[in-house]
């Protein structure tokens, strides 16, 4: 739309002559050259990366989760998430993202009690009606089931230990609104995903970014479950999303430690 | 050791007592104590206003007065503030009031500081029975960055029963101009910060700029409240037998 | 924010003693606005109940995370203490608005080139007439909107309205006033001056049902209705707290989702921004992140950071299909080059509302735009007509630096105010009263014998004034100021204030006579 375009170049223009540049000759605005190679982002982050090991950043991680009350556990095996999940899960409908960590730990048919029941949709034996998040629901199918189910599973990329977040990136199988729209969110992490604090989490995202992992669409970083004050100061979990937030930590034996994405 | 006295014109007219109080204290700590003639006002008021001429014309005749003196000593923190930290930016397009502010900056300090601070001293010997709490003024503690040295000495004067107050560091309402521009929202500030010296059970209130003190009495004494509103020098002089 | 040790609304004693009464409207003359707001908040009881507690909790919490920087710096997990870390943003904001049209073209090409559609506003009537145009080709009924000041300053949801397009907010105070028929009375608290029974009215109202008053009946309430109303809409509008350049990523950041919801749920995606929101890059967002939340409410990071790169990407089943980036001058670009420039440096935390021991007695009506407190004395001025505004950084500061010194922006407010003041000097728009006598006294007391005389002068009107019972004179009884007073700052002084007896002598003539006592002693 020209007119955008033209909308454009006015403010650009208004913004550079109010700092003191000039127009070139054909009235187009003069940006400067690019001032990124001068400015170090760097050196907003801590001079050198945090360095905590395994076990501390598992202990933080778990004690500020839980501060927020979130729920985390430890998990040694492949068995011992699956039970942990089926008893957080029971008593509603589950939906959860198609996942190389999730489909690896058989969780969509350990959680709807039979073999190869992930079928999109498709709730076989008793079990949990699970479906399994992904295109072929559509969009508005899609939306409605996440709106009907009581748990959402999903993966998450990275942990901050500083803070109990976790990070939830999306994708083809890995819909917003898995985590968003079910009270309860089950959000599963390989341990050696921690890192000590934010600035690491940026540290990590900035390269990545920088060489050729662009980011994903939608990157959301969540720390508990979700709250309001605005009535009267008074503290409210819940509100817009989850209730009730669950992190099962993955050891490395378990996630397959080393490789995964 | 020389010090020249730097009153301040709300304490001349309003609270000369504090004034004299410094004055015995220096004295009997062996200072010999000067009072320039010229002595007027700081320019605090006008400057807070926007009136930028105004104030610069006053700090011009501050800067004067005071020329040459070893160490300048104020009983208001606040006014101690304008010259040390408010002249070298209002003076910035001024090079020569500039390094005039500049040099003379350094030498100047609020009472309790120049106490605690030059002269290594936080006992005079001072008793008095009582329970005070202390009101920091906002330019002491946030412009001249002042907060221990009333405390010190107050802490060593026998029989007083220091308490802090609930929310110390919120303004009293006082703000200069500000209390006569918006007198209402003022006095509701000052009804707060007296309410807070009231519930820490304190019958003496004791502060080390004249400009809360006076705007807090005036109302404590409106209201009614059985209230004692000392400066500090005032409360250690009389202490010490003094005054 | 940590557990909020919240109970009912205690009462507080009323002031016995006399309370001043206000100055008649009439006499405040063009004045009115925000004097007049601000009595009426004065006389708000509950109001300000509601306020005090808010801001002190907030200010607390926000001490308490501020306090921890040091031990987390000496982990190395942040940049430094918080002294370090605000003198850092100062130099990122200052890069930044220093070069806004180089990072203005950077990050429209960067949301470009992830397949977003950028335009660019003058004002409020650019801003609705794009919203309403994207609304109506795409046949968008309702919309869903988080928290935006940006929004509020262009009046974006009048304008959907009045195309038919109805918007509901999401966040649950900015639900509860719009319901109210309000604006918001702080940055991120905007419902803090509604009690829950007021809440449960307005909720109870908008469900046809009478409501208990208990927050978990409430909120529930309130989470069931906005649901479906995120799941219906077509549209879902957003500001936005930071977008980085480099990336072109909007950042969303909320406590409750409703800002993930809102821009996950409809097909498309509307984001309002203005053009000095932005950062370089992702580092440096990560800065702004850790001291936004602990400015504001005094967590470590909010429960959700939205970080919105593009529409949802391909095969992706839920996400808007479109997003919209709208950056927004409305006035912001006259700012530039002016000594006002570091106020665009603001990441609308609240810190400085939270510290305002003004703000605290007034909560946010009184200044009567979407901007209150210091930052708003600051910026209503700039972006809202400085002859209208100049009341606020005129009368709604004592300058007792408590801003300041909270800024995580490292905003020097104090000192904007008094740009503030020295410009109204300068055009003349100072009708306080006070500029004749601050004038005489300038011009006089560089004279310091007319000093000493006017020093002896006034001491001695008072005297006679106080002897002659004059309101707060000692022989007059402890009344408000009444109707027959002189006019000007002595009135103001004593409309609940006395004057403490002007001593009978000056210190200058106290310390004559003590030099005359020396010398006759020698």
């Amino acid at each position: 739309m020209t007119d955008s375009r033209v909308a454009e170049a006015d403010l650009l223009r208004a913004v550079g002559r109010r700092l003191g540049r000039r127009d070139d000759p054909e009235g187009r605005p003069a940006l400067p050259a690019p001032a990124t190679a001068l400015w170090n982002p760097s050196s907003s982050l801590p001079d050198k990366p945090a360095v905590m090991d395994r076990e501390t950043l598992t202990q933080r991680f778990l004690a500020e989760l839980s501060r927020l009350g979130g729920h985390g556990v430890r998990a040694g095996s492949p068995g011992e998430v699956v039970d942990y999940v089926r008893t957080v899960a029971a008593g509603g409908a589950v939906v959860m993202w198609d996942d190389p960590l999730l489909a690896r730990l058989g969780l969509a048919s350990a959680l709807a009690g039979g073999p190869a029941a992930a079928l999109a949709g498709a709730p076989t034996e008793p079990g949990l009606e699970v479906t399994v998040w992904g295109p072929a629901l559509g969009r508005a199918a899609a939306k409605s089931i996440a709106a009907g189910s009581r748990t959402g599973i999903t993966s998450a990329a990275w942990g901050v230990a500083e803070t109990g977040t976790i990070v939830l990136p999306t994708g083809v199988g890995q819909g917003r609104l898995v985590s968003l729209l079910p009270p309860v969110h089950i959000a599963l992490l390989p341990e050696e995903h921690l890192l000590p604090s934010v600035a690491e989490l940026f540290r990590v995202l900035a390269r990545e970014a920088r060489t050729g992992s662009a980011l994903p669409s939608s990157l959301s970083l969540a720390t508990g479950p979700s709250r309001s004050a605005d009535i009267e100061n008074d503290l409210t979990i819940g509100v817009h999303g989850p209730v009730e937030v669950h992190v099962v930590l993955l050891s490395d034996t378990v996630s397959g430690g080393g490789g995964l994405a | 050791m020389r010090v020249a006295l730097f009153i301040t014109c709300l304490n001349d007219i309003f609270m000369p007592r504090a004034g004299l109080g410094m004055v015995h204290i220096l004295e009997r700590l062996g200072i010999d104590v000067t009072f320039p003639d010229g002595h007027t006002c700081c320019g605090q008021p006008q400057w807070n206003s926007g009136y930028q001429a105004e104030a610069e014309a006053l700090g011009r005749h501050f800067l004067d007065v005071f020329e040459g003196a070893d160490y300048v000593v104020s009983p208001s923190g606040s006014c101690t503030a304008m010259v040390r930290h408010t002249y070298p930016e209002m003076f910035r397009d001024d090079p020569g009031r500039l390094a005039q502010a500049r040099a003379l900056a350094p030498r100047v300090y609020e009472f309790t500081e120049f106490l605690t601070e030059v002269l290594g001293t936080e006992d005079l010997g001072a008793s008095l029975k009582g329970r005070a709490a202390y009101h920091a003024s906002c330019h002491m503690t946030r412009m001249l960055g002042v907060t221990e040295p009333p405390l010190k000495l107050l802490r060593q004067v026998r029989g007083l029963d220091l308490v802090p107050l609930a929310h110390p560091e919120l303004c009293c309402g006082f703000g200069g101009t500000f209390a006569v521009k918006s007198p209402e929202l003022s006095v509701a500030m000052g009804d707060d910060k007296l309410e807070d010296v009231v519930s820490s059970g304190a019958k003496i209130l004791v502060g080390a700029d004249p400009s809360c003190l006076l705007h807090l009495q005036g109302r404590a004494q409106r209201r009614g409240l059985p209230l004692r509103v000392m400066h500090v020098a005032e409360l250690l002089a009389e202490g010490a037998g003094l005054l | 924010m940590t557990t909020p040790k919240r109970g009912p609304q205690t009462a507080t004693a009323p002031r016995t003693a006399a309370t001043p009464r206000p100055e008649a409207a009439s006499k405040a003359g063009s004045r009115a606005s925000f004097r007049r707001r601000a009595l009426a908040a004065l006389g708000d009881a509950q109001l300000r109940r509601a306020v005090r507690i808010s801001v002190d909790e907030a200010g607390a919490a926000r001490n308490q995370a501020v306090a921890q920087l040091v031990a987390l710096a000496r982990e190395g997990l942040v940049r430094g203490d918080f002294a370090a870390m605000r003198h850092r943003a100062r130099d990122i904001k200052a890069e930044t608005i220093g070069h806004l049209d180089l990072y203005l073209a950077q990050a429209a090409g960067a949301i470009r080139q992830r397949g977003g559609t950028v335009h660019f506003a003058a004002g409020a009537a650019e801003v609705g007439a794009i919203v309403r145009d994207i609304a109506l080709t795409r046949g968008v009924t309702l919309a869903v909107k988080g928290k935006s000041m940006a929004t509020e300053e262009v009046g974006l949801n009048a304008a959907l309205e009045s195309a038919g397009v109805q918007v509901v907010e999401t966040d649950l105070g900015e639900y509860i006033i719009q319901l109210a028929g309000e604006k918001p009375s702080h940055i991120v608290a905007p419902a803090i001056h509604k009690s829950r029974e007021e809440i449960a009215n307005l909720l109870g109202r908008a469900t046809g049902r009478s409501l208990p008053t208990d927050t978990p009946t409430l909120a529930g309430v309130a989470r069931r209705v906005l649901r479906e109303k995120f799941l219906q809409a077509g549209m879902g509008i957003s500001g936005a707290n930071f977008v980085v350049a480099e990336t072109g990523t909007v950042c969303l950041v909320t406590n409750e989702g409703n800002g993930r919801l809102t821009t996950s749920a409809p097909s498309v995606h509307v984001a309002v921004v203005g053009i000095e929101k932005l950062v370089p890059s992702l580092e440096d967002l990560a800065l702004f992140l850790s001291l936004l939340a602990r400015s504001s409410t005094g967590q470590k990071i909010s429960v959700y950071t939205h970080l919105i790169t593009g529409p949802r990407g391909p095969g992706e089943a839920d996400g808007p299909d479109e997003l919209h980036v709208i950056f927004l001058d409305g006035g912001r670009s006259s700012i530039l080059g002016t000594e006002f420039q570091d106020v665009l440096h603001c990441i609308r935390c609240g810190a400085c509302l939270d510290q305002c021991p003004v703000y605290r007695q007034l909560g946010g009506h009184a200044y009567g735009g979407v901007y209150s407190g210091p930052i708003g004395a600051v910026l209503t001025p700039l972006l809202g007509g400085f002859a209208e505004n100049a009341d606020l950084p005129a009368e709604a500061c004592s300058l007792c630096g408590a801003c300041g010194e909270v800024c995580p922006s490292a905003i020097p407010l104090p000192d904007l105010i008094l740009a503030h003041r020295r410009r109204m000097v300068r055009e003349g728009r100072d009708h306080s009263g006070l500029g004749l006598p601050l004038r005489l006294a300038a011009a006089a007391w560089t004279r310091p014998w007319v000093y000493r005389a006017s020093a002896r002068l006034g001491r001695a009107v008072l005297r006679i004034a106080r002897g002659t019972g004059f309101p707060g004179g000692a022989a007059a009884p402890a009344t408000p100021a009444g109707p027959v007073s002189p006019a000007g700052p002595l009135a103001a002084w004593l409309n609940g204030r006395d004057l403490p007896p002007p001593a009978s002598k000056t210190f200058h003539e106290l310390w004559r006579e003590r030099q005359q006592q020396g010398r006759d002693g020698q």
